[in-house]
């Protein structure tokens, strides 16, 4: 906060420094020219050379320009494919999608009008905006959504617990949701977040629009590591094919401790997804929602 | 629909309501006081005439209307420019013995210099947002219609410019130093 308010102030020093207030004199005349020019009708219509050349050498200037920058854009692969793995039997009309923030509280700078990655927290605007927008789209497309927009953040800056105790608070949640009902142990569930990295990993293009970009994160020590990594990679895999550049690929996070798990090991179709970064805006993570949501979609009628 | 009687924003008035957001606006994007003073001019030159031309246009937020015609002199001063300078530099090469002198060009120890510097090393782009929503203190919505973006392009582009331009500053700084401990 410190930084953009610093900012601010070397911006309103500027502002009303001598430097950018105009010449009293100058006023004065232009004003007087003005008035002068108002009552009498215009008709001196000068054709300036300068100009005419410049554009002509420019529009060729520029073109050249331009595809050289073009050409040097290439677009990051993600680890590969496993193209033989035959994946548990998920079919849509029966899939439940349950969508949950365990950092509810993950912003983005630009819409918050901050600089530092760690200042990236807001309690209004945030990655639950995100999961909403996911939870639309999915529900167009006619899949049933639970999105569980508690803010466990919050409940925990009250609690004093910690980053990792946190998981605790989505688990009580997740585990109510399973208790209800037999069947909703095959529901996909998404923890959705963002990543700490800057724009430069979590920005693409996708149809000439800036598009948040896509990681799905693992945790493999449980027993549902597996079936996890095979829905992971359908949809890294798809996203691939469909819309190249948005997926980052699987990332597996190897830990001992038996408690880091994401909660993955309570569903055998588990995962956290980094959806964009702090640097990204609403715009470009609702275009990634859109994204996941049309692949989770084709994965499902396969 | 339109009266006549809606008139009563004159030139002279827009002028004395404007002038001043105008002249900060090119002041800081030409980063110069000659260029900001005639492209101020030429601004409202154009406002009278498009005023003539197209009184409908004065429906809309007079503050972003005339912004938005600085904005089409400041970008096409900008090209102008370009375009002089590349060949000046070749011009200045060729002559022997032509140095400008470093002393008049580092004696900026002021941060308002620093960060007028800074703003116009950067991108046209990235300029435009950060004058328009730093300096004017436009509102985001006021940007996108002057620019002409949407408002998450002036979101992002506003956010990168201020990570460069504190960035480019802290670098300065940096430099300055260096500079200092090398004589």
């Amino acid at each position: 906060m410190k930084m953009q308010d610093e900012m601010r102030n070397k911006f309103s020093n500027l502002r009303n420094s001598k430097d950018l207030q105009p010449d009293p004199q100058f006023i004065k005349q232009t004003r007087q020219n003005l008035i002068q020019n108002s009552s009498t009708p215009h008709s001196n219509k000068k054709t300036h050379l300068l100009p005419i050349f410049s554009v002509m050498l420019l529009i060729p200037l520029c073109t050249i320009l331009f595809l050289s920058f073009n050409s040097l854009e290439f677009i990051n692969t993600t680890p590969s494919s496993s193209n033989n793995l035959k994946t548990t039997p998920v079919s849509k009309n029966e899939t439940k999608i349950y969508i949950y923030h365990t950092h509810s509280r993950e912003s983005f700078l630009p819409e918050i009008e901050k600089t530092k990655p760690e200042e990236a927290f807001d309690k209004k605007l945030n990655v639950v905006d995100v999961g909403s927008y996911l939870s639309s789209y999915l529900e167009e497309h006619n899949f049933k959504v639970k999105h569980d927009q508690t803010d466990f953040s919050g409940v925990a800056i009250e609690r004093g617990d910690n980053y990792h105790q946190i998981y605790e608070l989505s688990k009580e949640n997740l585990t109510k949701f399973l208790n209800k009902e037999p069947a909703n142990k095959n529901a996909i569930f998404l923890d959705i977040h963002r990543d700490w990295v800057d724009e430069s990993a979590t920005t693409t293009s996708i149809n000439g629009k800036e598009t948040a970009r896509i990681i799905f994160v693992l945790s493999s020590n449980h027993k549902n590591y597996e079936s996890n990594y095979k829905l992971a990679n359908k949809l890294n895999d798809k996203l691939q094919e469909l819309y190249p550049g948005v997926s980052r690929g699987v990332v597996t996070k190897e830990s001992t401790n038996s408690k880091e798990t994401y909660n993955q090991e309570l569903g055998s179709n588990a995962l956290l997804v980094n959806i964009g970064g702090v640097d990204n805006t609403l715009d470009e993570e609702k275009r990634a929602a859109k994204i996941l949501a049309d692949v989770l979609k084709k994965i499902l009628e396969e | 629909m339109s009266k006549d009687s809606e008139h009563s924003n004159s030139i002279e008035e827009l002028y004395d309501l404007y002038h001043v957001d105008v002249y900060r606006f090119l002041r800081t994007f030409t980063g110069n006081e000659s260029d900001a003073e005639d492209l101020t001019q030429e601004t409202f030159m154009q406002l009278m005439k498009d005023k003539q031309i197209n009184s409908l246009d004065q429906k809309r937020n007079p503050k972003t209307w005339i912004l938005t015609i600085a904005k089409y002199k400041a970008i096409d001063h900008h090209r102008k420019r370009k375009f002089l300078i590349f060949f000046q530099d070749k011009i200045i090469n060729q002559i022997p013995g032509v140095n400008l002198n470093p002393d008049l060009i580092t004696s900026k120890n002021e941060t308002k210099q620093e960060l007028m510097d800074s703003i116009n090393s950067l991108k046209t782009d990235q300029k435009l947002a950060v004058v328009l929503r730093g300096i004017n203190e436009l509102s985001i919505s006021e940007t996108a219609s002057v620019l002409n973006w949407s408002e998450s392009k002036v979101k992002t582009t506003y956010h990168r410019a201020i990570k460069q331009l504190e960035k480019s500053m802290n670098c300065e700084i940096k430099g300055g130093i260096l500079h200092e401990d090398a004589r």
